[in-house]
């Protein structure tokens, strides 16, 4: 008995010895440790660094579903020091700051280790509080092809790619080039008002040999962003975001989006201005597929709503910038009737010595005893006190879903006819005569909002359809 | 017998094959992961090892990454052209004024291990608060908005160095508690809503700050912080504008401060206040 225990307590050695010696047959995926490989990596990226005695060009887009990118061009240098400039604001001078390549959590990171304020700015905006544009100012080693060093935020997951400047005097050219895509950037907003219509839309339209998709595009200038919307012929829409960046392709201003736009089997990414083109017009083309970025006129409103709203219209409409500003006031009224009153009044006053604080049209459909007129205030800068003027004009009518009314002249002796060539651009933007003009187009805006006030008043615009480039937004009251 | 005797002999043959059989690996000791390399040091980088980290073993952290802070928040490095004057700011308001009146090794012997710079604002989520200063396990210090100084305007100054008093402070605390009366002088006004008093309402409710109503560790540091960047006289119209009660409550609060740097450090409160204002006077342009 004694005998068999010996021998099962031996064979039972025997197999625990042949077990543990199992050949452990786990593959390596890679042939070096993590930390080796890092290092690699680092040791990689800082040969790629500074290899370009001129530098690096490149578009950061931090969060492309949000916001647009930005052109960066860096010079590093042994020493730890790096030269950048980018056209995230107006102030293109390089900054001298510091850098690193140090070991990250998976991969090397590039980390610009002292605040270079076009870094700083992307996350967050110094000058305009906490106002961030989702940057980073640490960056994961994504590889490198075909020149272009690709790295990946990593607090944003956006993507920052760098490839050799071609610059032969870093210092000027980056900074010129700096200012020519932040002045790309401006232009694409600039509205041309003795061409400008409150209808025209951005459109991206693509025409793949005939059969073509628009996309109107909404572009929020603040956050250099696209948000698109598409409608299929069964008139369901859809939407998407594009992060937009104005920078230089081989030379040539370009628009790029990102993320790419997929239709059917092609890409669009690059898209390079047309400058054949009478307006702003940037034009991409894949495979013999065009796709434009354009300003297209779209067809106005009908304006039915008038007919509904006569009544309401009978009230005051009041327009008082301290009440905030609404982007359905159109920039070229802006400009071409608020801005022009005020300098008149700096011509007839002196600079400063009065401001246009408000104006209402009290609309009346039935009489042409200046019932039918313009108020106007200004106020004067000195003591604050208000001076009031008042212009006539014949009776209101509605014709085609279109408001017609006559400028008749100014109210009484006093300020009505002393301030007339004042308030000219607003009393001509009020002035329709039926048959010989276009009328006004009315919508109405439901409840009043700007961007400081909102009020349960019932809101509207007027735009002059002579002049389309004029529209304002105020409130009904009273 | 001679069985038993084969059986030992088998099993000590196993034995060795298992001690043995399986050594396939032939790792030795490799060259060491860590980076050991000298780093390329800057002018400012030799000033600070030769004024803060030689003779108080303090490492200003002024170069880093998103990764060495909350990744959620918006945070950012110093400029490095405000580094080295914001450190000797720090130097004679805080480490001087400290080391003369606590011996020369005051600071060396409690001190955080390292002090951070952030350059932009730590914006709190869900709160219309900012953190100007976070103390983390009494070895770190991190400092926000530096990039925001000036030089002109003593209360812009005066801020930072209210945090840096302010965390230092808890500092002192973790190594020395105070006592527990202090935490009963006010014990039903400490609230989380601190932010929504007024400068006003907490002093007369016997807090010399709205923060030092949040907890009685942040009243009591909150004490020392303002003391310490205020002259005597500053001080003390400020505690006069609270109402009789908040005064009393203040000053009941200001002598346990005061006691607490007696007994534990040697250290006259009020002395240390003279030193410290003065050097933040002349801190400034």
């Amino acid at each position: 008995m004694k005998k068999i225990i010996s021998y099962i307590f031996s064979l039972s050695i025997l197999l625990v010895a042949l077990n543990s010696c199992e050949v452990d047959r786990t593959e390596s995926v890679f042939e070096d440790l993590p930390s080796v490989r890092i290092e690699n990596e680092i040791s990689e990226l800082r040969t790629l660094l500074l290899a370009q005695s001129q530098g690096f060009s490149g578009v950061y887009f931090p969060n492309n579903s949000v916001v647009g990118g930005i052109n960066f061009h860096m010079n590093f240098t042994p020493d730890l020091r790096v030269k950048i400039t980018s056209d995230f604001k107006n102030d293109t001078s390089l900054t001298d700051t510091r850098y690193e390549i140090v070991t990250g959590t998976t991969a090397a990171e590039l980390v610009f280790t002292t605040g270079s304020r076009h870094i700083t700015d992307l996350v967050q905006d110094g000058a305009a509080g906490f106002n961030t544009f989702f940057g980073s100012n640490s960056f994961q080693y994504a590889g490198e092809e075909n020149g272009v060093i690709t790295f990946k935020d990593v607090r944003s997951d956006g993507i920052f790619e760098l490839f050799p400047s071609g610059f032969s005097d870093f210092d000027t050219e980056s900074v010129a080039s700096a200012n020519t895509t932040y002045s790309s950037r401006l232009a694409f907003t600039e509205v041309d008002c003795t061409t400008a219509s409150v209808f025209d839309n951005l459109v991206m339209e693509v025409n793949n040999g005939g059969e073509v998709t628009n996309y109107i595009l909404n572009y929020n200038a603040d956050n250099i962003f696209f948000d698109a919307e598409t409608t299929d012929a069964q008139g369901i829409s859809a939407r998407q975001g594009f992060g937009v960046a104005f920078t230089l392709i081989g030379g040539e201003q370009a628009l790029s989006i990102s993320p790419s736009l997929e239709v059917g089997e092609q890409s669009f990414k690059n898209f390079i201005l047309d400058l054949n083109a009478p307006r702003t017009q940037y034009v991409a083309t894949v495979n013999g597929v065009t796709a434009t970025i354009s300003n297209v006129t779209l067809a106005s409103p009908s304006g039915a709503e008038l007919n509904n709203d006569i009544t309401l219209l009978e009230s005051a409409f009041l327009y008082r910038p301290a009440l905030g500003s609404n982007a359905l006031t159109s920039s070229c009224f802006n400009t071409l009737v608020l801005d022009q009153i005020s300098a008149n009044l700096d011509a007839a006053f002196g600079a400063g010595a009065f401001t246009f604080t408000e104006f209402q049209f009290i609309f009346n459909f039935n009489s042409d005893a200046c019932d039918n007129f313009l108020f106007t205030q200004i106020t004067r800068t000195a003591d604050g006190a208000t001076f009031n003027a008042f212009y006539c004009f014949n009776r209101a009518s509605v014709s085609n879903n279109r408001l017609f009314q006559e400028y008749t002249g100014p109210f009484g002796t006093g300020n009505g006819p002393l301030l007339e060539g004042v308030y000219a651009p607003l009393i001509d933007f009020f002035n329709n005569p039926a048959g010989t003009s276009s009328g006004m187009l009315y919508t109405n805006e439901d409840t009043f909002r700007s961007n400081t006030s909102s009020f349960p008043n019932i809101s509207g615009t007027f735009t002059k359809m002579d002049n389309q480039a004029l529209r304002v937004y105020g409130l009904f009251f009273g | 017998m001679k069985n038993i005797k084969h059986i030992i002999l088998a099993n000590l043959v196993l034995i060795a094959m298992l001690v043995s059989g399986c050594s396939e690996s032939s790792d030795t000791i490799q060259e060491s992961q860590i980076d050991t390399s000298t780093p390329i040091l800057s002018d400012l980088d030799v000033w600070l090892r030769s004024n803060f980290v030689s003779p108080y073993n303090i490492e200003i952290s002024y170069l880093w990454g998103a990764s060495n802070t909350d990744i959620a928040r918006f945070l950012y490095p110093m400029n490095e052209g405000g580094v080295q004057r914001w450190s000797q700011t720090i130097k004679d308001t805080w480490i001087e004024p400290y080391n003369e009146l606590g011996g020369d090794d005051f600071i060396a012997k409690i001190t955080p291990r390292q002090i951070v710079y952030s350059g932009g604002f730590n914006y709190n989520p869900n709160s219309p608060t900012i953190t100007l200063g976070i103390a983390e396990a009494g070895t770190r210090i991190t400092f926000f908005n530096l990039d925001f100084l000036d030089y002109s305007d003593v209360n812009s100054i005066r801020r930072p160095l209210q945090t840096l008093h302010h965390e230092y402070a808890h500092i002192l605390n973790q190594k020395f508690p105070f006592t527990d009366d202090y935490g009963l002088i006010t014990p039903a006004d400490y609230t989380a809503q601190w932010f929504n008093l007024t400068s006003q309402q907490a002093l007369d409710l016997g807090f010399i700050t709205p923060y030092a109503s949040s907890q009685e560790g942040e009243d009591f540091v909150e004490i020392i912080a303002t003391m310490l960047t205020t002259s005597k006289a500053d001080f003390d119209a400020i505690v006069g504008s609270a109402s009789p009660t908040g005064q009393a409550i203040i000053r009941q609060k200001q002598e346990i401060v005061v006691a607490y740097f007696q007994e534990n450090f040697e250290i006259d409160l009020f002395e240390l206040q003279e030193l410290t204002y003065q050097a933040l006077l002349e801190s400034l342009d």
